[in-house]
């Protein structure tokens, strides 16, 4: 690699082209809200709901896309998130559409019943819910300006979210006409008050938001308030002796948006009032280490929002791209998960959603990690150790072999002596022929077997071993070859020059007339050969024993 | 020292000299006598199968007709005198052709009038051929249907940077962006946006092409499949006039290097090659009669 390229050879080819694909899953998710929105408004529940999974699944779809593209930073993610927020909205707007029709049964049965109290208390939970599609409606209507720009450009047909966004628009416009219509029929049912109001209005993860009121009546003290945060019952609070009331409330787990509050005692029910919770960045961190067995690997790593860890998060880990598993945090923001990896390199990285919580979605940076097979790291150091082991014995048999031909000489039989032989280094005995124990042994068995054949008459023998065993030691002692294929004589006069040339000139003359001639030999020629062979093959002993 | 082993250490050198010329070669990016992966010998090699003209000096582009400058890797500044040739150039209804990413061509393109200019950039694309982002994978922009890019459809470029001004003639996908902190990933505040690789401009009665790329020419990018269309472009490139002629002035692919160029010299003479060889056989053949070897 330089800095103007790098060597395609040394790249994988992958050939990859997803332009189309993110452009037609942005199209899909684009166009899928549309029905929705519409069955809601003509309170086709049933097909919005099937129609709202749907939806979700495409999002999922579009989400994984993403982060198999690693743009889980881009710009695109906006367009996620804008996204997935509707899906949170639609779901609440159907949800809440749902329990207005539900609340209008109940007012009708209730006002059939001829039960004021409970019809208005019906009547008031139904108000809260359409303010929350109010504030539902207003958050799809402002998503749809970032939505609108990224779609133009990607070139995408908004038609139907246009349309999405005005169905929306009139569900809003709807609900106003409804509560304008209820609040110029509606009448005090008793003489009893409840206000209430938060501090602060808005607020992020981690904050405490505290509710509080006043109830005023013929006997406010040590009244049961009930505090409902979005229509659902949330926290019943005593009031003090003269009527006050306040709880705190700490935000985890919440959607982001607007959210509606209100309190209630018997039948007496405070105003609405909203609170905004809005979205706050999040750091996710990963650590991966090898478990002991070096497929499986532990991701750890924490999850937090500025300085607050964030707990019960779902946090996913993708391998190589894939998802391969998921945890939640715990308390403290810290989760791990042990991962089973394949062999070979592979990139994790962690992913929080933030689905659920005021909380941005994450990513941790990416991990490499290689997983190598169990032979891999022992076959390689065999393979090194063998080719280390190779390459030492063959220096040494080189080495060996060059400490030779520099040390020794070597005579051609065909060729005779080489001109200039350094007189010492040939015609020494060097160390190794110097007479040790055992050498001494073998020359005494040698000539034990000599003098035996000697005794049986088998002079002829008795000879020629010890002119085999001469021949042997002066081939090894100026490494001379092809020395079987030389008479005696031609040996002698080869090696006349040498020290012990004098003496093997003496010892030919004895061994071939011993061995060529038929009559019996002199004792003394059985001792002058022993003594030559002696002087040849060990010159500074047998040298004295032959003088 | 006998003369045998006189002649033996003439032998070696001798040998070792052709051995040396043999493989005499350079790493110098772009450089045209480069035969690894990051030269253009291979391009060079493929334009000697057809006519062209290296320019040795700008003055050789007076009174052309028909012709198309083609400068790779512009690596230094364009004189005053080199502009108004250039200039003179296009008038005569010529083209020019720079492949630059460093915007080495920029100065020589304002002074021509030219709204092009190359935008020097870790350009990325999620596009890309191979496992790295900065392979981007560049398309024919709709409705672009000037010569250069007849028959092309996508092609692979290697680290490019981008153009701006001109017509666009290939361009990447939207999904790609300038990598501001080099960390091959999309981060907050990059956004993504197509960008145009090779684009084209009329000045005067001539044309000027520029192409944010030059890698497009070096030896490991010849050897693409025809999948892509690196190929058909160059051929274009090199087509779009009858007479082309080569930069070998400010172009990085002729990058002096001494001795290099000596021998490449030699190596490209026949008669040179011939003349050593017969005077290499006769010294042999002298010496084995002389026994001297």
């Amino acid at each position: 690699m330089t800095p103007h390229h790098t060597n395609p050879e040394a790249l994988t080819r992958i050939s990859q082209e997803k332009t189309g694909d993110v452009a037609s899953i942005m199209q899909e998710v684009l166009d899928s809200s549309c029905p929705i929105v519409i069955d809601i408004r003509i309170k086709n529940f049933e097909d919005a709901q099937d129609e709202l999974k749907e939806y979700a699944e495409k999002i999922q779809h579009f989400n994984n896309l993403v982060i198999n593209l690693d743009m889980s930073d881009s710009e695109i993610k906006d367009f996620r998130q804008k996204n997935s927020q509707n899906l949170e909205t639609m779901e609440e707007l159907l949800s809440n559409s749902i329990g207005i029709e539900e609340l209008k049964t109940l007012e009708i049965r209730y006002r059939d019943e001829e039960n004021p109290q409970m019809q208005y208390s019906v009547m008031l939970e139904r108000e809260a819910l359409e303010n929350l599609i109010m504030e539902h409606c207003r958050d799809y209507d402002s998503n749809s300006e970032q939505i609108f720009a990224t779609a133009g450009k990607f070139n995408l047909n908004t038609e139907e979210y246009r349309t999405s966004v005005e169905e929306v628009r009139g569900i809003a416009d709807e609900i106003v006409r409804v509560q304008e219509t209820r609040e110029m029929n509606r009448t005090p049912l008793s003489g009893s008050t409840i206000t209430i109001s938060i501090t602060p209005d808005t607020a992020t993860y981690g904050d405490t938001v505290t509710i509080s009121g006043l109830l005023t009546g013929d006997n406010p003290s040590e009244q049961q308030v009930l505090i409902f945060i979005d229509s659902t019952p949330w926290k019943t609070v005593a009031t003090s002796h003269k009527g006050w009331y306040s709880a705190g409330h700490s935000i985890g787990r919440i959607r982001e948006g607007t959210h509606l509050v209100y309190s209630a005692h018997d039948s007496t029910y405070s105003e609405v009032v909203p609170f905004r919770i809005c979205t706050t960045n999040t750091t996710l961190t990963l650590s991966v280490t090898s478990w002991n067995n070096a497929s499986q690997v532990l991701c750890t790593g924490m999850l937090a929002a500025g300085n607050l860890p964030v707990g019960g998060a779902n946090i996913t880990i993708y391998v190589d791209q894939l998802e391969a598993g998921s945890c939640t945090t715990r308390p403290d923001g810290r989760y791990n998960q042990t991962i089973t990896l394949e062999e070979g390199e592979h990139t994790l990285q962690a992913y929080f959603s933030g689905d659920g919580f005021p909380l941005n979605a994450s990513a941790s940076e990416v991990r490499q990690f290689t997983v190598q097979g169990v032979w891999s790291p022992v076959s390689t150091a065999v393979i090194y150790l063998l080719v280390l082991g190779m390459s030492i014995a063959g220096a040494g048999m080189y080495l060996k072999r060059r400490g030779r031909s520099h040390h020794g000489r070597t005579i051609d039989a065909n060729t005779g002596p080489l001109e200039g032989v350094e007189e010492g280094s040939s015609g020494q005995t060097s160390m190794e022929e110097q007479e040790s124990p055992q050498m001494h042994d073998a020359l005494e068995e040698i000539s034990d077997r000599y003098l035996g054949l000697w005794d049986q008459e088998q002079w002829s023998e008795a000879a020629h071993l010890l002119y085999a065993d001469l021949r042997w030691h002066l081939r090894k002692r100026y490494r001379i070859v092809r020395i079987e294929s030389m008479t005696p004589r031609e040996l002698a006069a080869m090696l006349s020059i040498e020290p012990v040339g004098a003496d093997l000139s003496l010892f030919v003359c004895q061994y071939e007339e011993v061995f060529y001639r038929e009559r019996r030999p002199s004792a003394v020629q059985k001792e002058t050969i022993l003594s030559l062979w002696r002087a040849i093959i060990n010159p500074a002993r047998g040298g004295h024993e032959a003088a | 020292m006998k003369r045998r082993e006189w002649a033996t250490v003439m032998l070696i050198i001798v040998v070792m000299f052709a051995v040396a010329t043999h493989l005499s070669s350079t790493t110098l990016e772009y450089n045209r006598y480069n035969v690894q992966w990051n030269g253009t010998s291979q391009f060079f090699s493929n334009l000697e199968e057809r006519d062209f003209e290296e320019v040795t000096s700008y003055t050789a582009l007076a009174g052309r007709h028909d012709s198309v400058l083609l400068i790779i890797a512009p690596g230094s500044d364009f004189t005053s005198k080199e502009v108004a040739e250039c200039r003179e150039f296009l008038d005569g209804g010529n083209s020019l052709l720079i492949a630059d990413e460093e915007g080495g061509a920029n100065a020589l393109l304002k002074q021509l009038g030219s709204d092009l200019a190359i935008i020097p950039c870790n350009l990325s694309s999620v596009d890309m051929e191979y496992n790295e982002p900065r392979s981007v994978i560049g398309y024919r922009s709709s409705g672009a249907n000037d010569l250069a890019v007849s028959g092309v459809e996508t092609i692979i470029c290697n680290r490019p940077s981008s153009v701006s001004g001109g017509e666009c003639l290939i361009a990447t996908s939207i999904l790609s962006w300038v990598d501001e902190d080099g960390d091959f990933r999309m981060n907050g505040g990059e956004t993504l946006q197509r960008h145009s690789l090779f684009s084209a401009e009329r000045i005067g009665n001539g044309r000027i092409y520029a192409l944010s790329d030059p890698s497009i020419f070096i030896n490991s990018m010849q050897g693409i499949d025809r999948s892509r269309d690196n190929q058909r472009l160059i051929g274009n490139l090199i087509a779009l006039s009858p007479h082309l002629l080569v930069d070998q002035v400010h172009s990085e692919t002729s990058a002096d290097n001494g001795i290099l160029d000596l021998m490449n010299g030699a190596k490209k003479s026949v008669l040179i090659e011939f003349t050593a060889l017969i005077i290499f056989i006769f010294g042999l053949a002298l010496a084995f009669n002389r026994r001297i070897l």
